[in-house]
């Protein structure tokens, strides 16, 4: 029988041996990526102004949605009270879906009471 | 940064083209990944670097699942009559690695190597996730749990299990 450690060292050099022998032209690829990647996170953000008074519009719709909804259901779930804010919110969703990842890299940064890049 | 990318990327192509069969979507992952780290995540810690870059690459790769999920069965098989027109692969994929030998050759004369990596592919998701995380890149099991998005106990679930196809397909 394969013991664990054997069977790891296995696989590691058997990826190894894959990502070692990517062809010419995948490299090349990857080193583009790379290259763009880092050349778009130098350039400044673009500010682009948030049309704030269509995000004001659509929370108010969808509240005034929800209010009829509930005058005729008779109750609305506080969870869906919370999930209507957190959609008419003009923050990522993203940031939302990955709060809990988030919180644990605060809680892990030594620099955690500076602002949140690109989160401003 | 360029440095951390560099050392990362062709192992995270391998992962990705592990989840997707597909070099083509492979690349574009990776790409994606690396433009959303370097934009958002370069002034974190250098420390806090692996587990966020395979956090991003791992949600694009879930994307990518669901989005294939969602166009269906009867879709994939339109794609793949459709690729059995395709034109044949460009020559310059064709290059030989570093040490003369193609990718193909590499993997004939090394049959345990290529069960192995079939092997790997042919895994669930999140135990190849899990597998490759732990073993390849040397995350710790938190720092995996966070990359996946569950719990450690699921991590380790997903470990052995995926530890215990492996050693049965190599020992068949």
């Amino acid at each position: 029988m394969i013991d664990d450690e054997s069977l790891q060292q296995r696989a590691r050099a058997a990826l190894d041996a894959r990502a070692e022998t990517l062809d010419g032209a995948t490299r090349s690829r990857l080193r583009q990526a790379r290259a763009q990647a880092l050349a778009r996170a130098r350039r400044p953000v673009a500010t682009t102004p948030r049309p704030r008074w269509a995000v004001a519009l659509a929370a108010v719709l969808l509240l005034a949605v929800a209010l009829v909804w509930q005058q005729q259901a008779g109750r609305l779930a506080p969870e869906a009270v919370e999930d209507l804010e957190v959609l008419a919110s003009s923050d990522d969703l993203e940031l939302y879906q990955d709060l809990d990842f988030y919180l644990w890299l605060d809680e892990s940064d030594p620099n955690r009471n500076e602002p949140e890049p690109g989160r401003t | 940064m360029e440095q951390f990318l560099a050392d990362i990327e062709r192992r995270a192509l391998v992962m990705a083209e592990l989840a997707t069969h597909d070099r083509e979507e492979a690349l574009d992952i990776v790409q994606d990944a690396m433009l959303a780290f370097a934009r958002h995540y370069g002034d974190r810690p250098r420390a806090s670097w692996p587990a966020l870059f395979h956090r991003i690459l791992q949600n694009r790769i879930r994307d990518w699942h669901r989005r294939r999920a969602r166009r269906g069965r009867w879709w994939m098989r339109l794609w793949a009559g459709a690729d059995d027109t395709a034109e044949a692969p460009d020559p310059i994929q064709r290059v030989a690695d570093p040490n003369g030998r193609l990718p193909e050759e590499v993997l004939m004369g090394e049959d345990d190597q290529a069960r192995l990596l079939a092997a790997l592919e042919r895994l669930p998701p999140r135990q190849q996730q899990a597998f490759l995380l732990r073993v390849w890149e040397g995350l710790d099991t938190e720092q995996t749990a966070r990359a996946m998005g569950c719990s450690t106990g699921s991590v380790k679930t997903h470990l052995s299990r995926a530890m215990q196809t492996l050693r049965a397909e190599l020992e068949s």
